[in-house]
């Protein structure tokens, strides 16, 4: 699967409200070593591959834990900063099996 | 009200200077002057976004936002709606991001690419595999 997207900008003292997460059936999979050292976000690079062969996330019936984290790249190369992972707090989230239809 | 023009100066290794002016209106700069004072890390109050952040709720009420551990001064939070969700939905959580520092700094707002999920303790990130340069005046 691929996707598209862009980036932005957030700049000093500026604030992001409602940034979806959809954590959608087959949209997430399960992260490499290099894709948590940032190794798979080349920024000035271009593509990264995926193989397809990661385990996609499931949410099974049950309580679950869920953090966020935003790969962030400092914009302006004068700033001599490399890319980094910023982590949300967690959420407590309860997936319920859906009651059967009554026909 | 006045709107204020901040004028952000910075000198390279080279010596040049390079400046960069930004105009804030009364809000955003009370949205920002909160945010810098604010201790990341520990459930805080915050104001709602400025209307320029947050266009589908304007006059939201003042929120208690829990956020994560600061990296680089840029801090997340993460919020759900409800808690309880049927296995034939599909949840959809919401973030914010705040920017305390003195970098402008680049990630996905709209697009989940540049985002990771960890779900009880195991990390998965986007399936989504590029992205495009979109910033007023990127590298």
């Amino acid at each position: 699967m691929s996707g598209g997207g862009a980036l932005n900008e957030i700049q000093p003292g500026e604030q992001w409200d409602n940034v979806q997460i959809s954590l959608r059936q087959g949209d997430w999979q399960r992260a490499s070593t290099n894709d948590l050292a940032l190794a798979t976000y080349p920024f000035r690079n271009w593509v990264v591959t995926d193989t397809g062969i990661a385990p996609v996330m499931s949410l099974w019936s049950g309580k679950h834990t869920v953090r966020v984290a935003f790969v962030v790249d400092p914009a302006r190369a004068i700033y001599a900063r490399p890319a980094f992972r910023v982590i949300s707090n967690p959420v407590e989230l309860e997936i319920q099996n859906a009651s059967p239809q009554v026909k | 009200m006045k709107n204020i023009t901040r004028i952000l100066l910075v000198v390279t290794m080279t010596g040049t200077v390079v400046g960069r002016a930004q105009t804030i209106t009364p809000n955003s700069e009370s949205s920002a002057r909160t945010a810098i004072a604010a201790t990341a890390g520990v459930a805080q109050e915050l104001p709602a976004a400025s209307a320029s952040n947050n266009p589908a709720s304007p006059s939201s009420p003042v929120k208690k936002l829990a956020w994560g551990e600061p990296v680089e001064n840029l801090a997340v939070s993460l919020q759900a709606d409800k808690t309880v969700w049927r296995s034939d939905e599909t949840p959809i959580l919401h973030a914010s991001l705040r920017n305390d520092g003195e970098m402008i700094l680049m990630t996905g707002r709209t697009d989940s690419y540049l985002q990771q999920v960890e779900v009880d303790w195991k990390w998965y990130r986007s399936r989504a595999t590029y992205y495009e340069i979109q910033g007023t005046n990127g590298q």
